[in-house]
């Protein structure tokens, strides 16, 4: 071939070279924005201006953090823009019971378990609520109530609607409220107890002349997880999900539920950072995919290497042996089998609707799905002696002290030795720390493997306690009140009577055991356990 | 060739054109004539596309354990044309080793090693260790599962070696086991030592083609053809012959390179962690034949085994010589039927190897 030839050749595929690399450049453009293209709609492009880094009118933006949060989410990548979530639909746009326009009633009755949203009206129509204003052309709302996400996460919200986490405002009357807002003090109660539980938001002063509303500082800013919004739902989203990112990712991380499930009363991040879960947690973070969008962090798929909070109590479980597998929930209790925060723990019961249709399984069934995410990575058998340890713990906690501590407790305020205003002596700190410190670390500590927390800072501490605090107190307080030996007479029979219960035996040391008693005593406890796994 | 008076542009440059045209200039067999005889070539000119693809992958490239992945990710996803720069680089060095390949297969079915030309053997022999080597370390750079638990196994491969199995585990891996410093160890050797020991080689390859010129292959019969054509029209250029057809090819090749990294972009599998060991360990396609060789045989028999194929390619012009000389010219193994058996061969192994690529374990 002649030199000619070959420079053809080459001419005619280096032209068809810079084609190829010109297309390149061309879908490159394309690549990148299709990668990640935030779309900004029409509705929300004054917004972005106003709030975001670009400013308006020569101003700098309002807000550059908020829309530069917004810009990373997924939300502005689906197009979800800030007048979805902060816009309120037009009446007649949906139906009225589901639009976060018109206010709500929430009701929850305790013994079924079943909550309920209704429509508020007053003159057969529906009320709005009170902190829409109109904002450059648009009516807004700053607080984005669960009903609003609901719009687009129906499944979500039915299911968040249906836990413990929406309703932790309502705990109003609850000894612990009372410690919060009245010993304490209501800033107490506002900066700390409310930032977790949720306030009950109120506005303080209606919009006006275009001017936002006020929402009354007591109950604002706040993302309490049981939040009573204003427009009368009860939840907040981003307790977990960290506005305004709305991360699926955040709320996987053990680090958002310890914002609230840390400290002496529950201190579940503790404890877990302390177990086994943690510590692999901590070395494989790296390998988990822990990144991967919502909904597709499926244990035993995606991930193996170590469980966070929302793995075993919310996170998808893929197939594996006899098991189907499980689907993510928003039902942080669907598979939680002891009630490990009252003064005696209980096994929560099943909720079923009023159509029939199963809204929480009983403990037997939450339990079969906690083992589901247990077996992925452990034997069935291993499963199952955990539960009896745990089970055992739970029943050591109410039967020695749970249950008498507050059988006593109610001895005396019965008696009036005590008197009836909540947490204003001694005794009612001594017992409330026992149930609700000391007691419920015990068992927090057993359902999570953290062995400190059950034993030194669980059941060591509600010994100490129980026996060198509580019952002398009660005996002083009640020698004071001139009803020692009636207190006497009941502790007696309390923790040592003849009643069958079993909580008797475990009380028999104070009075000293012999050799054989001992032996008796283990024994005992060694049947306890066989027995309880059978 | 236009003189320095003839042309303005030659005439602006302050070197002697037409001094250093003479020293580039070979002149070579018209038998190298044929595009077989330009493979040699093409792998240069990949190396080079490799060296800048490289270069640029360095940019962003971060060799460390906990960041490696994510900075091939960020190459991949985010970094403007990074998927391109990283496709062609892996699929240069394919085509770098399917080149190299062909080119040591006209080499070896024409005997090109022959009359005291096996200098230009060995260092061509350890061109191909170093391109093999320079392929497996830049595998092990993505720090995928894959890659992790292929040098792993590479490194449990080496300790079988006899007598200094261990130290050379050691010397590979940074220690006894893959650690912090193994990365960068991979990483020195990729972009540094081995790209170093592929240029001297290189240099050595072509100063020993020079020195000792090209091989004419045949007989008495094609040798005497040859001699007769050079005195008829002169010999054939290096250049600009012979390099526009290597430059031809070359395009041909990167064009193709250009095609498969748009529709088969670079991938990359699930970041390297110590904790899970794969069900199937596959190494690069180049590699498959010693992947399936130590399936069937024990470590060390399997180590030896690859001892004595590499030797028997290192010392190939020498055993060639005991073995087949004489056979050969008899027989009159002639070129076509050689490069046709070997390109049948080829083509059934680049088969084997996609099946095996995506089958199971992939």
């Amino acid at each position: 071939m002649g030199l000619k030839a070959k420079q053809v050749i080459i001419a005619v595929l280096s032209i068809a070279i810079l084609v190829v690399l010109g297309f390149v450049v061309f879908t490159e453009k394309e690549h990148i924005l299709v990668k990640r293209q935030v779309v900004v709609k029409s509705d929300s492009a004054g917004c972005v201006h106003c709030h975001g880094t670009e400013g308006h009118e020569g101003l700098p933006g309002k807000d550059p953090g908020i829309v530069a949060q917004w810009r990373a989410s997924e939300h502005a990548v689906q197009g979800v823009g800030c007048m979805d979530c902060h816009g309120v639909p037009k009446a007649g746009e949906m139906p009225d019971e589901k639009n976060p326009r018109f206010v709500v009633k929430m009701a929850w009755d305790k013994n079924s378990g079943i909550k309920t949203m209704t429509l508020l009206k007053k003159n057969g129509k529906p009320v709005e609520r009170p902190d829409i204003w109109n904002h450059e052309g648009a009516q807004i709302v700053t607080d984005v109530s669960p009903r609003t996400c609901a719009r687009c996460h129906e499944k979500e919200a039915e299911e968040f609607f249906n836990s413990r986490h929406n309703s932790a405002s309502q705990f109003i009357g609850s000894v612990d409220n009372f410690l919060g807002r009245f010993a304490e003090g209501p800033a107490a109660a506002n900066s700390g107890c409310q930032q977790c539980h949720g306030s009950v938001v109120r506005v303080s002063k209606p919009a006006q002349d275009g001017n936002p509303p006020l929402y009354a500082p007591d109950t604002w800013p706040n993302t309490g997880i049981g939040r009573v919004n204003t427009d009368g739902s009860w939840g907040s989203c981003s307790a977990c999900h960290s506005r305004h990112e709305f991360s699926a990712q955040v709320a996987r991380r053990p680090e958002s539920c310890g914002k609230c499930h840390m400290g002496p009363d529950h201190p579940q991040i503790e404890i877990f950072n302390e177990s086994k879960h943690g510590i692999a947690f901590r070395k494989n973070l790296a390998h988990m995919n822990i990144d991967v969008p919502g909904g597709d962090w499926v244990l035993g798929k995606n991930y193996t290497q170590a469980p966070t909070c929302s793995t075993c109590h919310m996170g998808p479980v893929a197939p594996h042996g006899n098991h189907k597998g499980l689907e993510l929930t928003h039902e942080v209790g669907a598979r939680i089998s002891w009630t490990l925060r009252p003064k005696v723990s209980i096994q929560p019961k099943g909720i079923t609707g009023k159509d029939g249709k199963v809204i929480l399984k009983g403990p037997a069934g939450r339990r079969a799905d906690m083992q589901q995410v247990c077996t992925t990575c452990h034997s069935q058998a291993w499963v199952n002696n955990f539960y009896v340890q745990f089970d055992q713990a739970v029943a050591l906690y109410n039967n020695k002290f749970g249950k008498p501590a507050t059988a006593i407790y109610g001895f005396m305020k019965k008696e009036k030795i005590l008197d009836s205003v909540p947490m204003n002596e001694k005794m009612d700190f001594l017992y409330f720390e026992l149930w609700h410190h000391e007691g419920r670390r015990a068992r927090h500590g057993a359902s999570m493997m953290g062995p400190d927390y059950v034993q030194w800072h669980g059941f060591y501490e509600l010994s100490q306690h129980f026996y060198t605090e509580f019952l002398p107190l009660a005996q002083e307080l009640a020698d004071k009140a001139g009803k020692g030996e009636q207190m006497k007479k009941f502790i007696e029979a309390t923790l040592h009577g003849k009643g069958g219960k079993d909580w008797e035996k475990y009380h028999r040391w104070t009075k000293g055991l012999s050799k054989e008693q001992r032996k008796a005593m283990l024994n005992w406890e060694r049947e306890t356990y066989e027995s309880r796994k059978k | 060739m236009p003189t320095r008076e003839e042309h303005p542009f030659l005439r602006a440059i302050p070197i002697d054109i037409e001094g250093l045209y003479e020293k580039v200039d070979e002149p070579l067999p018209h038998s190298s004539k044929k595009w077989w005889w330009c493979w040699g070539g093409v792998v240069g000119l990949l190396f080079l596309v490799q060296a800048v693809t490289g270069l640029l992958l360095a940019f962003y490239y971060r060799a460390e354990p906990a960041t490696a992945h994510q900075s091939i990710q960020y190459i991949t996803e985010n970094a403007r044309y990074g998927w391109l720069i990283r496709s062609i680089h892996q699929w240069g060095a394919t085509f770098m080793v399917v080149a190299l390949f062909l080119h040591m297969l006209r080499v070896f079915v024409t005997g090109a090693y022959r009359d005291g030309r096996w200098t230009t053997w060995v260092a061509g022999v350890f061109l191909l260790g170093t391109t093999l080597g320079l392929a497996f370390t830049g595998y092990s750079l993505v720090y995928d599962q894959t890659s992790y638990w292929a040098v792993t196994v590479t490194g449990n491969i080496l300790a079988q070696v006899p007598f200094i199995g261990g130290t050379l585990k050691k010397f590979f891996l940074a220690g006894d086991g893959i650690n912090q410093a193994t990365l960068s160890r991979m990483y020195a050797l990729h972009a540094q030592v081995l790209p170093a020991a592929l240029i001297v080689f290189g240099l050595l390859h072509l100063f020993f083609i020079r020195l000792l010129g090209m091989y004419l292959p045949g007989d008495e019969k094609d040798i005497q053809e040859e001699r007769e054509l050079t005195a008829k029209e002169g010999p054939y250029h290096f250049f600009p012959d012979h390099m526009l057809s290597e430059l031809a090819v070359f395009l041909y090749i990167f064009l193709v390179i250009l095609f498969l990294s748009m529709i088969f972009t670079a991938k990359m599998g699930a970041p390297a962690d110590p904790t899970v060991t794969p069900a199937h360990i596959k190494p690069e396609w180049y590699f498959y034949p010693f992947y399936h060789l130590l399936k069937l045989v024990p470590g060390t028999v399997g180590v030896a085994l690859m001892g004595i194929i590499g030797g028997a390619l290192l010392f190939w012009p020498f055993l060639d010589r005991i073995l087949f000389t004489k056979v050969d010219r008899a027989l009159k193994w002639r070129f076509e039927v050689g490069i046709l058996v070997g390109t049948v061969f080829l083509a059934f192994y680049l088969a084997w190897a996609y099946i095996e690529a995506t089958g199971p374990g992939a």
